[in-house]
Protein backbone atom coordinates (compact mmCIF):
# COMPACT_ATOMS: atom_id res chain seq x y z
CA UNK A 1 0.00 0.00 0.00
CA UNK A 2 1.66 3.55 -0.70
CA UNK A 3 -0.37 7.43 -0.10
CA UNK A 4 0.46 9.38 -3.42
CA UNK A 5 3.13 12.44 -2.49
CA UNK A 6 2.99 15.96 -4.16
CA UNK A 7 5.06 18.89 -4.11
CA UNK A 8 4.05 22.15 -4.57
CA UNK A 9 6.36 24.77 -3.73
CA UNK A 10 6.91 24.70 -0.15
CA UNK A 11 4.02 22.45 0.83
CA UNK A 12 4.30 18.65 0.33
CA UNK A 13 0.85 17.42 0.09
CA UNK A 14 -0.14 13.22 1.26
CA UNK A 15 -3.24 12.22 -0.48
CA UNK A 16 -4.16 9.18 1.97
CA UNK A 17 -6.28 6.67 -0.09
CA UNK A 18 -7.44 4.78 2.36
CA UNK A 19 -9.29 4.17 5.80
CA UNK A 20 -6.56 4.82 8.18
CA UNK A 21 -7.58 2.13 10.83
CA UNK A 22 -4.90 -0.88 10.28
CA UNK A 23 -0.67 -1.37 10.13
CA UNK A 24 -0.51 -1.12 6.24
CA UNK A 25 -2.21 1.88 6.34
CA UNK A 26 0.01 3.96 9.41
CA UNK A 27 3.00 2.34 7.66
CA UNK A 28 2.07 3.62 4.15
CA UNK A 29 1.63 6.88 5.97
CA UNK A 30 4.72 6.92 7.55
CA UNK A 31 6.71 6.31 4.34
CA UNK A 32 5.03 8.91 2.46
CA UNK A 33 5.45 11.66 5.14
CA UNK A 34 9.37 10.51 5.66
CA UNK A 35 9.34 11.09 1.71
CA UNK A 36 8.16 14.60 1.90
CA UNK A 37 9.64 15.21 4.92
CA UNK A 38 13.53 13.87 3.48
CA UNK A 39 12.69 16.44 0.79
CA UNK A 40 12.63 19.26 3.24
CA UNK A 41 9.06 20.22 3.35
CA UNK A 42 8.38 21.23 6.59
CA UNK A 43 4.29 22.57 5.79
CA UNK A 44 2.85 18.95 4.84
CA UNK A 45 -0.78 19.07 3.97
CA UNK A 46 -3.02 15.85 4.64
CA UNK A 47 -5.99 15.09 2.18
CA UNK A 48 -8.13 12.74 4.04
CA UNK A 49 -11.22 13.06 1.62
CA UNK A 50 -11.16 9.17 0.85
CA UNK A 51 -10.90 8.45 4.52
CA UNK A 52 -14.29 7.00 5.36
CA UNK A 53 -12.81 5.22 8.79
CA UNK A 54 -9.91 6.47 10.92
CA UNK A 55 -9.43 4.48 14.32
CA UNK A 56 -7.04 5.56 17.57
CA UNK A 57 -4.19 3.72 16.12
CA UNK A 58 -4.55 6.09 12.75
CA UNK A 59 -4.83 8.91 14.84
CA UNK A 60 -1.85 8.37 16.65
CA UNK A 61 0.00 8.47 13.50
CA UNK A 62 -1.18 11.30 12.44
CA UNK A 63 -0.35 12.93 15.68
CA UNK A 64 3.13 11.31 15.41
CA UNK A 65 3.22 13.38 12.12
CA UNK A 66 2.18 16.25 13.89
CA UNK A 67 4.63 16.30 16.45
CA UNK A 68 7.86 15.26 14.44
CA UNK A 69 7.03 18.56 12.23
CA UNK A 70 6.36 20.60 15.24
CA UNK A 71 9.76 19.37 16.92
CA UNK A 72 11.11 21.18 13.94
CA UNK A 73 9.01 24.73 13.74
CA UNK A 74 6.85 22.73 11.02
CA UNK A 75 3.07 22.52 10.41
CA UNK A 76 0.88 19.78 9.68
CA UNK A 77 -2.43 20.81 7.87
CA UNK A 78 -5.47 18.75 6.42
CA UNK A 79 -7.47 19.42 3.41
CA UNK A 80 -11.25 20.10 4.49
CA UNK A 81 -12.71 17.51 6.65
CA UNK A 82 -15.72 15.68 5.84
CA UNK A 83 -18.38 13.23 7.43
CA UNK A 84 -17.69 10.54 9.60
CA UNK A 85 -13.45 11.66 9.71
CA UNK A 86 -14.88 15.51 10.44
CA UNK A 87 -16.60 13.96 12.97
CA UNK A 88 -14.05 12.05 14.97
CA UNK A 89 -11.48 15.01 14.78
CA UNK A 90 -14.08 16.90 16.44
CA UNK A 91 -14.93 14.47 19.18
CA UNK A 92 -11.11 14.23 19.98
CA UNK A 93 -10.56 17.72 19.52
CA UNK A 94 -7.94 17.61 16.70
CA UNK A 95 -9.34 19.88 14.57
CA UNK A 96 -7.87 22.75 17.15
CA UNK A 97 -4.68 21.80 16.40
CA UNK A 98 -4.75 21.09 12.65
CA UNK A 99 -5.29 23.96 10.33
CA UNK A 100 -7.10 23.51 7.03
CA UNK A 101 -5.39 23.91 3.76
CA UNK A 102 -8.47 25.63 2.02
CA UNK B 1 -3.72 -9.54 5.32
CA UNK B 2 -5.90 -7.60 3.15
CA UNK B 3 -7.05 -9.07 -0.04
CA UNK B 4 -7.51 -5.23 -1.42
CA UNK B 5 -4.02 -4.90 -1.50
CA UNK B 6 -3.32 -7.41 -4.10
CA UNK B 7 -3.49 -7.19 -8.10
CA UNK B 8 -6.41 -9.19 -8.00
CA UNK B 9 -7.30 -10.56 -11.34
CA UNK B 10 -11.09 -11.58 -11.87
CA UNK B 11 -9.69 -15.34 -11.89
CA UNK B 12 -9.70 -16.25 -8.36
CA UNK B 13 -6.77 -18.22 -6.69
CA UNK B 14 -8.08 -20.90 -5.06
CA UNK B 15 -6.95 -23.97 -2.18
CA UNK B 16 -8.90 -26.98 -1.55
CA UNK B 17 -8.57 -28.87 1.28
CA UNK B 18 -9.77 -32.02 0.88
CA UNK B 19 -8.72 -35.37 1.84
CA UNK B 20 -11.29 -37.58 -0.69
CA UNK B 21 -9.66 -38.17 -4.44
CA UNK B 22 -12.76 -37.92 -6.27
CA UNK B 23 -14.40 -34.55 -4.32
CA UNK B 24 -10.50 -32.91 -5.28
CA UNK B 25 -11.40 -34.30 -8.75
CA UNK B 26 -14.75 -32.89 -9.04
CA UNK B 27 -13.37 -29.45 -8.22
CA UNK B 28 -11.06 -29.79 -10.92
CA UNK B 29 -13.27 -30.15 -13.39
CA UNK B 30 -15.93 -27.68 -12.21
CA UNK B 31 -12.70 -25.09 -11.68
CA UNK B 32 -11.50 -26.26 -15.52
CA UNK B 33 -15.01 -24.77 -17.02
CA UNK B 34 -15.54 -21.78 -14.45
CA UNK B 35 -11.94 -21.08 -16.23
CA UNK B 36 -10.25 -20.43 -12.11
CA UNK B 37 -7.37 -21.88 -10.69
CA UNK B 38 -7.24 -24.35 -8.12
CA UNK B 39 -4.83 -25.82 -5.94
CA UNK B 40 -5.96 -29.14 -4.05
CA UNK B 41 -3.74 -30.67 -1.08
CA UNK B 42 -4.83 -33.62 0.63
CA UNK B 43 -3.16 -33.33 4.14
CA UNK B 44 -3.40 -30.63 7.02
CA UNK B 45 0.60 -29.93 6.75
CA UNK B 46 0.58 -29.80 3.00
CA UNK B 47 -2.30 -27.30 3.50
CA UNK B 48 -0.11 -24.92 5.99
CA UNK B 49 2.58 -25.25 3.67
CA UNK B 50 0.92 -23.87 1.21
CA UNK B 51 -0.91 -21.59 2.96
CA UNK B 52 2.26 -19.87 4.36
CA UNK B 53 3.94 -20.13 0.53
CA UNK B 54 2.04 -17.87 -1.38
CA UNK B 55 -1.49 -16.15 -0.98
CA UNK B 56 -5.02 -17.56 -1.86
CA UNK B 57 -8.42 -15.73 -2.60
CA UNK B 58 -9.76 -18.38 -0.86
CA UNK B 59 -9.70 -21.69 0.50
CA UNK B 60 -12.45 -23.81 0.32
CA UNK B 61 -12.14 -26.89 3.21
CA UNK B 62 -14.25 -30.10 4.12
CA UNK B 63 -15.63 -29.13 7.46
CA UNK B 64 -15.00 -32.64 8.88
CA UNK B 65 -11.46 -32.26 8.71
CA UNK B 66 -11.91 -29.82 11.85
CA UNK B 67 -12.99 -26.29 13.48
CA UNK B 68 -9.23 -26.53 14.46
CA UNK B 69 -8.28 -26.42 10.63
CA UNK B 70 -10.05 -22.98 10.28
CA UNK B 71 -8.47 -21.91 13.57
CA UNK B 72 -4.84 -23.08 12.48
CA UNK B 73 -5.44 -21.05 9.09
CA UNK B 74 -6.43 -17.96 10.62
CA UNK B 75 -3.45 -18.04 12.56
CA UNK B 76 -0.80 -18.19 9.88
CA UNK B 77 -3.20 -16.18 7.74
CA UNK B 78 -5.33 -13.56 10.03
CA UNK B 79 -8.49 -12.49 7.47
CA UNK B 80 -8.15 -15.27 5.27
CA UNK B 81 -11.28 -15.86 3.74
CA UNK B 82 -12.02 -19.68 4.35
CA UNK B 83 -15.24 -21.82 2.57
CA UNK B 84 -16.10 -24.87 4.78
CA UNK B 85 -18.28 -27.23 3.01
CA UNK B 86 -20.18 -29.73 5.08
CA UNK B 87 -22.66 -32.98 5.23
CA UNK B 88 -24.68 -32.61 7.69
CA UNK B 89 -25.73 -29.05 7.61
CA UNK B 90 -27.59 -28.04 10.91
CA UNK B 91 -27.83 -24.54 11.90
CA UNK B 92 -26.17 -25.16 15.01
CA UNK B 93 -23.60 -27.00 13.15
CA UNK B 94 -23.24 -24.15 10.28
CA UNK B 95 -23.28 -21.24 13.07
CA UNK B 96 -20.41 -22.27 15.17
CA UNK B 97 -18.71 -23.20 11.95
CA UNK B 98 -18.88 -19.48 10.80
CA UNK B 99 -18.07 -18.58 14.81
CA UNK B 100 -14.79 -20.86 14.74
CA UNK B 101 -14.05 -18.36 11.73
CA UNK B 102 -15.49 -19.39 8.50
CA UNK B 103 -16.53 -17.17 5.94
CA UNK B 104 -19.00 -19.05 4.56
CA UNK B 105 -20.83 -22.45 5.01
CA UNK B 106 -21.66 -25.00 1.89
CA UNK B 107 -23.81 -27.93 2.55
CA UNK B 108 -23.12 -31.21 0.03
CA UNK B 109 -24.58 -32.19 -2.58
CA UNK B 110 -22.43 -29.33 -4.52
CA UNK B 111 -23.45 -28.14 -7.70
CA UNK B 112 -20.82 -26.18 -9.85
CA UNK B 113 -23.47 -23.03 -9.83
CA UNK B 114 -23.40 -23.04 -5.49
CA UNK B 115 -19.85 -23.19 -5.65
CA UNK B 116 -19.30 -20.39 -8.26
CA UNK B 117 -21.46 -18.28 -6.16
CA UNK B 118 -20.24 -19.08 -3.10
CA UNK B 119 -16.71 -17.89 -4.12
CA UNK B 120 -18.18 -14.50 -6.14
CA UNK B 121 -19.89 -13.61 -2.97
CA UNK B 122 -16.88 -14.16 -0.98
CA UNK B 123 -14.59 -12.31 -3.52
CA UNK B 124 -16.87 -9.88 -2.95
CA UNK B 125 -16.90 -9.13 0.48
CA UNK B 126 -12.72 -9.56 0.42
CA UNK B 127 -12.17 -7.21 -2.04
CA UNK B 128 -15.12 -4.84 -1.07
CA UNK B 129 -12.89 -2.43 1.32
CA UNK B 130 -9.25 -2.62 2.53
CA UNK B 131 -10.14 -3.54 5.79
CA UNK B 132 -11.21 -7.22 4.29
CA UNK B 133 -14.83 -6.49 5.88
CA UNK B 134 -16.90 -10.12 6.29
CA UNK B 135 -20.33 -11.03 5.99
CA UNK B 136 -22.16 -13.55 7.74
CA UNK B 137 -25.49 -12.44 7.98
CA UNK B 138 -27.24 -15.61 6.24
CA UNK B 139 -26.62 -17.77 9.71
CA UNK B 140 -26.62 -15.19 12.28
CA UNK B 141 -29.84 -14.41 14.25
CA UNK B 142 -31.51 -10.54 13.83
CA UNK B 143 -31.37 -9.66 17.40
CA UNK B 144 -28.08 -10.86 18.46
CA UNK B 145 -24.83 -12.04 18.09
CA UNK B 146 -22.11 -14.18 19.99
CA UNK B 147 -18.44 -14.57 19.22
CA UNK B 148 -15.79 -16.28 20.96
CA UNK B 149 -12.36 -16.44 19.35
CA UNK B 150 -8.36 -16.35 20.46
CA UNK B 151 -6.48 -13.00 20.81
CA UNK B 152 -4.18 -14.39 18.42
CA UNK B 153 -7.22 -15.72 15.56
CA UNK B 154 -8.83 -11.96 16.09
CA UNK B 155 -5.83 -9.44 15.49
CA UNK B 156 -5.85 -8.03 12.16
CA UNK B 157 -9.61 -9.52 11.31
CA UNK B 158 -12.73 -7.40 11.47
CA UNK B 159 -15.64 -8.60 12.98
CA UNK B 160 -18.93 -7.82 11.63
CA UNK B 161 -21.65 -6.60 13.62
CA UNK B 162 -24.57 -7.41 11.63
CA UNK B 163 -27.21 -6.25 14.37
CA UNK B 164 -26.00 -2.51 13.78
CA UNK B 165 -26.23 -3.54 9.89
CA UNK B 166 -29.70 -4.28 10.37
CA UNK B 167 -30.30 -1.12 12.29
CA UNK B 168 -29.08 1.14 9.42
CA UNK B 169 -30.87 -0.81 6.93
CA UNK B 170 -34.35 -0.45 9.26
CA UNK B 171 -33.81 3.29 9.14
CA UNK B 172 -33.15 3.45 13.31
CA UNK B 173 -29.53 4.75 12.89
CA UNK B 174 -28.36 7.33 10.11
CA UNK B 175 -25.16 6.31 8.19
CA UNK B 176 -22.78 8.17 10.81
CA UNK B 177 -24.12 7.19 13.90
CA UNK B 178 -23.26 3.62 12.65
CA UNK B 179 -19.85 4.08 11.89
CA UNK B 180 -19.44 5.94 15.17
CA UNK B 181 -20.51 2.75 16.98
CA UNK B 182 -18.55 0.71 14.57
CA UNK B 183 -15.62 2.31 15.72
CA UNK B 184 -16.01 2.65 19.34
CA UNK B 185 -16.62 -1.69 18.80
CA UNK B 186 -13.65 -2.08 16.81
CA UNK B 187 -11.47 0.41 20.02
CA UNK B 188 -13.60 -1.79 22.66
CA UNK B 189 -12.55 -4.85 21.07
CA UNK B 190 -8.74 -3.43 20.30
CA UNK B 191 -8.34 -2.65 23.82
CA UNK B 192 -9.34 -6.34 24.85
CA UNK B 193 -7.46 -7.97 22.41
CA UNK B 194 -4.06 -5.54 22.37
CA UNK B 195 -4.15 -4.40 26.01
CA UNK B 196 -5.87 -6.98 27.58
CA UNK B 197 -4.93 -10.39 26.53
CA UNK B 198 -1.68 -9.18 24.82
CA UNK B 199 -0.87 -6.81 27.20
CA UNK B 200 0.55 -4.47 25.14
CA UNK B 201 1.55 -1.18 26.97
CA UNK B 202 0.37 2.54 25.50
CA UNK B 203 3.84 3.94 25.87
CA UNK B 204 5.20 1.81 23.76
CA UNK B 205 3.88 3.78 20.89
CA UNK B 206 6.08 6.18 21.38
CA UNK B 207 9.28 3.97 21.59
CA UNK B 208 10.56 3.81 17.69
CA UNK B 209 13.35 1.27 16.62
CA UNK B 210 16.19 2.27 13.93
CA UNK B 211 13.77 1.90 11.19
CA UNK B 212 11.15 3.99 12.64
CA UNK B 213 8.92 1.03 13.96
CA UNK B 214 7.88 1.52 17.38
CA UNK B 215 7.80 -1.41 20.24
CA UNK B 216 4.38 -1.39 20.34
CA UNK B 217 4.16 -2.52 16.97
CA UNK B 218 6.93 -5.00 17.41
CA UNK B 219 5.63 -6.86 20.62
CA UNK B 220 1.80 -6.93 18.74
CA UNK B 221 3.33 -9.03 16.40
CA UNK B 222 5.57 -11.12 18.22
CA UNK B 223 2.78 -11.54 20.46
CA UNK B 224 -0.10 -12.21 18.75
CA UNK B 225 1.62 -15.93 17.35
CA UNK B 226 2.55 -16.23 21.38
CA UNK B 227 0.52 -19.05 22.24
CA UNK B 228 0.93 -17.61 25.72
CA UNK B 229 -0.54 -14.83 25.41
CA UNK B 230 -2.54 -15.19 21.85
CA UNK B 231 -4.64 -18.42 22.75
CA UNK B 232 -6.06 -16.24 25.69
CA UNK B 233 -10.32 -15.99 24.46
CA UNK B 234 -12.10 -13.18 23.94
CA UNK B 235 -15.70 -13.06 23.97
CA UNK B 236 -18.05 -10.60 22.50
CA UNK B 237 -22.08 -10.38 22.46
CA UNK B 238 -24.41 -7.89 20.75
CA UNK B 239 -27.98 -7.78 21.56
CA UNK B 240 -30.19 -5.44 20.43
CA UNK B 241 -34.31 -4.53 21.32
CA UNK B 242 -36.91 -1.94 20.77
CA UNK B 243 -34.84 0.62 22.61
CA UNK B 244 -31.19 -0.23 22.96
CA UNK B 245 -28.21 -2.01 21.32
CA UNK B 246 -25.88 -3.35 23.85
CA UNK B 247 -22.09 -4.86 23.32
CA UNK B 248 -20.18 -7.00 25.70
CA UNK B 249 -16.69 -7.88 25.34
CA UNK B 250 -14.51 -9.28 28.01
CA UNK B 251 -10.88 -11.60 27.69
CA UNK B 252 -8.88 -13.42 29.52
CA UNK B 253 -5.62 -11.41 30.77
CA UNK B 254 -5.15 -8.26 32.56
CA UNK B 255 -8.06 -5.86 32.95
CA UNK B 256 -8.49 -2.15 31.47
CA UNK B 257 -7.41 0.48 33.96
CA UNK B 258 -10.88 2.54 33.35
CA UNK B 259 -9.65 5.00 36.08
CA UNK B 260 -6.70 6.10 34.06
CA UNK B 261 -7.19 9.99 33.63
CA UNK B 262 -8.74 10.81 30.01
CA UNK B 263 -7.60 13.12 27.71
CA UNK B 264 -9.72 16.53 29.08
CA UNK B 265 -11.46 18.91 26.61
CA UNK B 266 -9.39 21.35 26.12
CA UNK B 267 -6.13 19.07 26.95
CA UNK B 268 -4.21 19.42 23.86
CA UNK B 269 -0.92 19.48 25.39
CA UNK B 270 -1.15 15.61 26.13
CA UNK B 271 -0.64 14.39 22.44
CA UNK B 272 0.55 11.12 24.08
CA UNK B 273 -0.27 8.58 21.46
CA UNK B 274 -2.74 6.94 23.71
CA UNK B 275 -6.35 7.50 25.49
CA UNK B 276 -8.22 8.11 22.10
CA UNK B 277 -9.75 4.57 21.95
CA UNK B 278 -10.87 5.65 25.14
CA UNK B 279 -12.25 8.98 24.61
CA UNK B 280 -14.13 7.71 20.95
CA UNK B 281 -16.02 4.98 23.11
CA UNK B 282 -17.03 7.30 25.69
CA UNK B 283 -18.23 9.87 22.83
CA UNK B 284 -20.07 7.75 21.22
CA UNK B 285 -22.12 5.08 23.67
CA UNK B 286 -24.35 5.82 26.18
CA UNK B 287 -23.08 4.21 29.29
CA UNK B 288 -20.27 2.61 29.42
CA UNK B 289 -19.68 0.26 32.34
CA UNK B 290 -16.43 -2.06 33.14
CA UNK B 291 -16.27 -5.05 35.81
CA UNK B 292 -14.69 -8.20 36.20
CA UNK B 293 -11.50 -6.28 37.19
CA UNK B 294 -11.64 -4.59 33.71
CA UNK B 295 -12.16 -7.56 31.74
CA UNK B 296 -15.38 -6.59 30.60
CA UNK B 297 -16.57 -3.63 28.97
CA UNK B 298 -20.76 -3.05 28.49
CA UNK B 299 -21.72 -0.21 26.36
CA UNK B 300 -24.94 1.01 25.51
CA UNK B 301 -26.66 2.90 23.08
CA UNK B 302 -30.27 4.20 23.29
CA UNK B 303 -31.67 4.02 20.06
CA UNK B 304 -33.78 6.91 20.71
CA UNK B 305 -30.99 8.84 21.89
CA UNK B 306 -28.38 9.79 19.34
CA UNK B 307 -25.75 11.46 22.29
CA UNK B 308 -22.49 9.66 24.01
CA UNK B 309 -21.70 9.87 27.39
CA UNK B 310 -20.10 13.15 27.79
CA UNK B 311 -23.35 14.91 25.56
CA UNK B 312 -20.64 14.37 22.56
Amino acid sequence: MEFPTEIQGEKGYITVSSDLDSEQSGEALRKAFNQVYDQGKRTIVLDLSQVQIINSYGIGKVLMCYKRLKSDNGVLMVKPLQGFVKETFELLMLDKILPTDQ
Amino acid sequence: MSKCEQQVSTSPSVLLFDHDPTSQAQFSQWFAELGWQLHSVGTRDQCLRAVDSRDFDIIITELTLGEMMIQSLRRVKPGQAVIAITSIGSVDEIVETLRSGATDVLQRPLTIQQVQAAVDRVLEVSRSTDRGYRRISRFVSEESVQYQATAGELVGFTVPLLPIEQLREAGRIDRNTKLRIQLAFQEALTNSIEHGALELLSPWKEELDGDGVDRYTRELRKRALDPSYASRNVCIGVQINKERLVIRISHEGVGFNSQIPLPRHGDLQSLAPYGRGIRIIYGTMDSVQFSDGGKCIEMIKYLQNSGGVNGA
